[in-house]
């Protein structure tokens, strides 16, 4: 057995720890969602289809530290959070999953098909939302459980014109 | 049949009409009068900043292309082939030797001029006019600091010096929080938005001092814990204003010096001590503000925002974001962070705000509640030394201010 076998995942883990993740995410349980992440985590939605991009010269998304997140995650319960009263009913879709590690960090590729809908607006016939997205997830084991070290959101139509985001991805 | 609108009654001092937001009508006098014969916002010439560079946009319904000429003239043209009406760019932005309109093969240069045809022969002597077939060109194409404006079919009756002439302090001092007063705009990001309400929702919504601590509540709360802004909102003693022909202002901040050494790394603040001399550059560092040239750009923080009539109902935002050239990066990194901490689509704040305008779509669909209310603070309006008036920053002279310019373009068509 090699030492560092705990560092690998399976495809069958990876996909289970995607699977999980998306649950949490569809079913409004954000704080599980946030306990997913490292404290010195990252959570990365480029405005950039590039590879290279550089966040810190070009404008993101979403580029949040935890402490940004916790923010974030107080913004959108506080009831203040204006863009999503009524709030988005979200379905994550992971597919095509390959795994790697690098450097002992797992990395996670996917494919990401979010559907998003707001009932009980006001206005009426808010049309189903299909979002494509390339998802790379790194993770870290901590104290025996799989961590998101960086989990970062590569839309198709990142650099198009976009309705709102104001909900997690 | 055209009706003829009496603007001065539609546009009052303080209300407008909701016809106004509403009506193809006006949405068509507007496009004449307003987007096609006055000064419009089109590019900054640091997005062309090479011969062969072009970027395509729209003035009103129209798409034209800015483009940059081997002579490093600056030309705005109509991106439709004279031949038989159709674009002859299909991209946002490239750089070219000249444009090839891939339905029969004209080809114009940089400023429009017909060059060649495909298949000549096959046109008789006296059917082909080269001189009169070029792209039509904008009337009058001129920068200020960089920020290129055109007015389409015929010369505005003020020349851009004096349409600026209000605001061009603001202008200056935009630039000159780079150090060699120099901004690069678009190149770091640019966020693409719309609305389902009128343009001038949003002309109206980017000098808003009233609505942020409401519709902001949440952003505000973490600029006062995290970012270093005052926390009295309702008593800074910032301004409105309005700097005429339409252009105006808010005053977001007015910082004493010990606050700019807090916001501003000492590093940044010896740098533009260094190049713009003390006064100037602590005036500069003083200052926030968002102003509007109207109609149809927003200068504010850290963006060229460009406000697109997309028919009288729904409204492209386009933030182009603008970095300081020379500037140190970590200023510019703050910068890319603070944008994006407010107006992404997934933001603290610019979501909130087109919430807000898709519910003013819905309001206004009310026409028997005809006025939209803009008289907050019109008895205590002062007049500054320049002859601008002003109020404080929450009332409302800068949602008042464009609809001098507009009762004036809309009755004289802006034509000279």
């Amino acid at each position: 057995m090699s030492a560092n076998a705990i560092e690998q995942m399976t495809r069958a883990e990876a996909e289970d720890f995607l699977f999980a993740e998306a649950c949490l995410l569809d079913q409004g349980e954000v704080n599980a969602w946030r306990q997913l992440f490292t404290d010195d985590a990252l959570y990365w939605l480029p405005y950039s289809r590039d590879a290279n991009v550089d966040p810190t010269k070009h404008v993101s998304i979403i580029y949040d530290d935890m402490e940004m997140l916790d923010e974030r995650i107080k913004r959108l319960q506080s009831g203040d959070c204006h863009a999503q009263i009524p709030g988005s009913r979200t379905q994550h879709s992971v597919n095509n999953v390959r795994v790697k590690t690098v450097d002992g960090v797992v990395i996670i590729d996917s494919y990401l098909t979010l559907h998003e809908y707001r009932a009980n607006r006001q206005d009426r016939f808010y049309p189903l939302q299909t979002m494509a997205a390339n998802c790379e997830h790194k993770l870290v084991k901590q104290g025996g459980e799989w961590k998101m070290a960086s989990k970062k959101v590569v839309l198709l139509n990142c650099d198009g014109e976009i309705y709102d985001l104001s909900f997690l991805i | 049949m055209s009706v003829e609108r009496d603007y001065d009654d539609l546009a009052r001092i303080d209300r407008t009409h909701v016809s106004l937001y509403k009506d193809q009508g006006v949405y068509n006098d507007e496009m004449e009068r307003i987007f096609y014969r006055s000064w419009i916002y089109v590019a900054h010439e640091s997005e062309i900043p090479n011969p062969g560079d072009y970027k395509t946009t729209f003035m009103g319904d129209v798409p034209v292309i800015v483009t940059r000429g081997q002579n490093n003239e600056i030309n705005v043209v109509i991106n439709r082939c004279t031949h038989r009406g159709v674009a002859v760019c299909p991209l946002e932005k490239g750089n070219t030797p000249s444009f090839v309109c891939k339905y029969h093969g004209w080809e114009f240069g940089m400023d429009g001029e017909l060059l060649a045809v495909s298949m000549p022969r096959g046109y008789n002597e006296g059917e082909l006019d080269f001189k009169s077939l070029g792209l039509v060109a904008a009337k009058k194409v001129e920068s200020y600091r960089g920020i290129i404006f055109a007015s389409l079919l015929s010369v505005p009756d003020i020349s851009l010096d004096e349409k600026l002439r209000g605001v061009k302090e603001y202008i200056d001092m935009y630039m000159d929080f780079s150090p060699v007063g120099e901004i690069i705009v678009g190149n770091s990001g640019v966020n693409k938005h719309y609305y389902h309400a009128n343009w001038k929702i949003q002309t109206e919504g980017s000098v808003e001092g009233y609505h942020a601590p409401v519709t902001h509540s949440t952003a505000f709360d973490i600029m006062v814990r995290k970012m270093g802004m005052p926390p009295n909102y309702q008593g800074y003693g910032t301004k409105g204003l309005d700097g005429g022909y339409g252009n105006n202002l808010l005053e977001v901040y007015s910082l004493p010096d010990e606050a700019v050494y807090k916001r501003w790394p000492a590093e940044y603040i010896d740098l533009m001590i260094e190049k713009h001399g003390k006064e100037r550059a602590m005036h500069v560092l003083r200052h926030r503000f968002n102003l509007v040239i109207f109609p149809n750009l927003a200068i504010l923080e850290y963006q060229f925002r460009v406000i697109r009539p997309m028919g009288v109902d729904k409204t492209e935002v386009r933030m182009y974001h603008t970095m300081l050239k020379d500037a140190p990066d970590d200023i510019n990194t703050r910068r890319v962070r603070e944008h994006e901490f407010f107006y992404s689509p997934a933001a603290f704040g610019g979501p909130d705000d087109y919430a807000m305008f898709d519910r003013a779509g819905q309001g206004m669909k009310a026409d028997m509640v005809p006025w939209i209310l803009f008289n907050r603070g019109i008895k205590s309006e002062e007049v500054d030394e320049h002859g601008r008036r002003y109020g404080g920053h929450t009332q409302e002279t800068q949602q008042r201010a464009p609809y001098f310019e507009y009762r004036r373009l809309m009755k004289i068509g802006g034509q000279s």
